[in-house]
């Protein structure tokens, strides 16, 4: 299984988003996608969803640009809740297998049991750290092959995070593909074995945690700022 | 768990469990977590925590019993070895700080003498 | 596809107890007019009942304009677009739900003018023999039948299907070209008057289009066919543009 990024470009009027990204992706790997607000992250995992089309270039999954068919598979988190004002946590559920055959009911119980979420709670009256758990969980009961979460611990609380965390770390199977965006550095740099650098829209570098601290000796951290800093810290 | 920045977070986690079995919270013969349940409770990458296993089985303080997991020593002997490697470890990187202090060996000594003693538990 | 109805339905029911609210109310103040034998509930509830109709028709279509423009420019785009469903079938859904919902409403308001004007007759005998009279004349002079009369409501209907149907087109077009920046739905809005302007221009210089009781059977034929065929071009042109130029 694999999931190739080939030139992908995508331009909005004025603004180019992201300009030729080229990266191949292999399964068994938690990849951390970082770059600040606005890089482009967004954009590339939205192409991969199938959201936003590629203005040039391709998304391949499986040798197969992605199309209504990777849907089945590729599944995506944004960062921003999108769910229907009326639903409540147990119509989300509802939704997720009306729609999807990879979704486990079984499973999106258990993971709403472990974050303590009532599912006859109205998801427009959720606070920030349990839309946030919610979302992780009804996109983690999916069985899917690749999974992408787009800055899942934005605006939650350590409690919230661990939780993230863990359900992330269940479920990450050597047979899935994992994508985690974020611009917070140090709460990744443990979970992700790799991690792509994305910087002003484009491609820049791909890395193995572990790998960085062996042969230089730095950490993810310290990476990023050579990557993202204008001064090297000391 | 807290991870330095500058060493291989593997061996972060070998050196931790190293020392609960060392200190006994862990007890010899003792099934270890698979390597799923090892990432979940360290929060550490599932790959990481596989080499984690493989780094402890090198070393001798683990063996896998294949289909039923991975197993802390029964061998006493090693388990002293690895207490004593360890040891000497922390006593080098203690003297190494010491010697940028320009600290000799004999005024640690008495440094040591006078010290407070630690109650680590 | 069951299951994208099934949802479509349900973001449209909070409009649809509305309007089942509206239409009891005045049907009620009909009722009191009705059998209190007082003019003023009586006249104000069949002027509700009469602007209502038209109104909720109206309203049925628009809300669903608008709901593709809440499902394409927010967030809850993805609740669509991240399921494996090609637009033919996403906006499929909303077209199937809309036009039935339109039809059913019409049929609705229709039985229950029907019935209204039943119990009027019932209620003053006299009423009815006015109405026979007046359709005797009537007849007389220009033949209505029930054939013509039910031939132009489909006009009617086929006509609003269509323009719902450019509605969504305009929505989608300017969805796509402006990627959900500002005065989107001022251009939307141009794009909507001009084709319709335009559709209506064409069908005014060829078959003329009018509602008159006594148009002939065949020509109403005609204009729904005409109005059939514009919706389905519609439906097929933006799920077109949805599948293949569309970002959400």
């Amino acid at each position: 299984m694999k999931l190739e990024s080939i030139n992908a470009t995508k331009k909005f009027v004025g603004k180019v988003a992201v300009e030729d990204i080229s990266m191949t992706l292999d399964e068994g790997h938690i990849y951390a996608l970082l770059g600040p607000n606005g890089s482009g992250k967004t954009t590339w995992m939205k192409m991969v969803a199938g959201l936003i089309k590629p203005s040039a270039g391709e998304i391949r999954f499986n040798d197969k640009p992605v199309d209504i068919e990777s849907r089945k598979t590729i599944a995506y988190m944004s960062t921003e809740p999108f769910f229907y004002d009326w639903m409540t946590i147990g119509d989300v559920g509802k939704y997720y297998q009306d729609f999807f055959a990879d979704f486990l009911m079984d499973r999106y119980d258990e993971l709403l049991a472990g974050m303590e979420l009532d599912k006859l709670l109205k998801v427009r009256t959720l606070s920030s750290g349990m839309m946030a758990k919610l979302k992780i969980a009804v996109t983690m009961a999916r069985d899917a092959a690749v999974y992408m979460l787009d800055e899942p611990l934005n605006g939650i609380d350590l409690l919230a995070r661990d939780e993230v965390m863990r359900t992330i770390l269940t479920y990450a199977t050597p047979e899935k593909i994992m994508i985690i965006s974020s611009h917070l550095v140090e709460e990744l740099e443990a979970v992700v074995d790799s991690v792509i650098f994305i910087k002003d829209a484009r491609f820049a570098g791909i890395h193995e945690v572990e790998e960085l601290r062996i042969n230089e000796g730095i950490s993810l951290a310290d990476k990023y700022r050579e990557v993202f800093g204008k001064v090297k810290e000391a | 768990m807290k991870y330095e920045t500058n060493l291989p977070i593997y061996l972060q986690v070998v050196d931790a469990i190293k020392l609960e079995v060392i200190n006994g919270r862990i007890k010899p013969g003792e099934k270890l977590p698979s390597g799923r349940d090892l990432a979940v409770q360290y929060t550490i990458n599932p790959n990481t925590s596989a080499r984690v296993y493989q780094e402890l089985e090198a070393q001798g303080m683990c063996f896998t019993k294949r289909g039923m997991g991975t197993f802390v020593t029964e061998d006493y002997d090693r388990i002293t070895a690895c207490r004593n490697e360890m040891a000497q470890e922390s006593l080098k990187k203690f003297l190494t700080s010491l010697y940028q202090l320009g600290i000799t060996k004999e005024d640690a000594i008495n440094m040591i003498n006078e010290a407070n003693d630690i109650c680590l538990l | 596809m069951f299951n994208l109805i099934k949802y479509e339905l349900r973001k449209t029911l909070g409009l649809k107890f509305i309007i089942l609210i509206m239409f009891a109310i005045f049907q009620v103040t009909y009722l009191i007019g009705l059998y209190g034998e007082l003019d003023t509930p009586l006249v104000f509830g069949t002027m509700g009942l009469t602007f209502g109709s038209f109104v909720a028709i109206i309203l049925i279509g628009v809300y669903s304009i608008r709901l593709l423009r809440k499902d394409l420019n927010t967030k809850q785009s993805y609740m669509l677009f991240m399921t494996p469903n090609n637009s033919y079938k996403i906006l499929g859904a909303k077209v199937i739900e809309n036009g039935i919902s339109i039809i059913v409403a019409s049929l609705f308001v229709i039985l229950l003018g029907i019935l209204d004007i039943s119990l009027l007759t019932t209620k003053y005998s006299e009423f009815g023999d006015l109405i026979a009279f007046i359709n005797q004349a009537l007849g007389d002079l220009q033949q209505i039948n029930t054939a013509s009369i039910v031939s132009t409501v489909c006009v009617m209907i086929a006509e609003w299907l269509y323009i719902v149907g450019t509605g969504f087109f305009a929505i989608v077009i300017i969805a796509t070209l402006l990627n959900g920046r500002k005065h989107n739905g001022i251009a939307g809005l141009g794009i909507f008057f001009l084709i319709t302007f335009i559709v209506r221009f064409v069908i005014n210089k060829t078959v003329s289009r009018s509602y008159d009781i006594n148009i002939s059977l065949a020509h109403n034929l005609t204009l729904i066919a005409i109005y059939i065929v514009l919706a389905i071009v519609m439906y097929f042109v933006t799920a077109w543009i949805m599948d293949n130029k569309l970002s959400v």
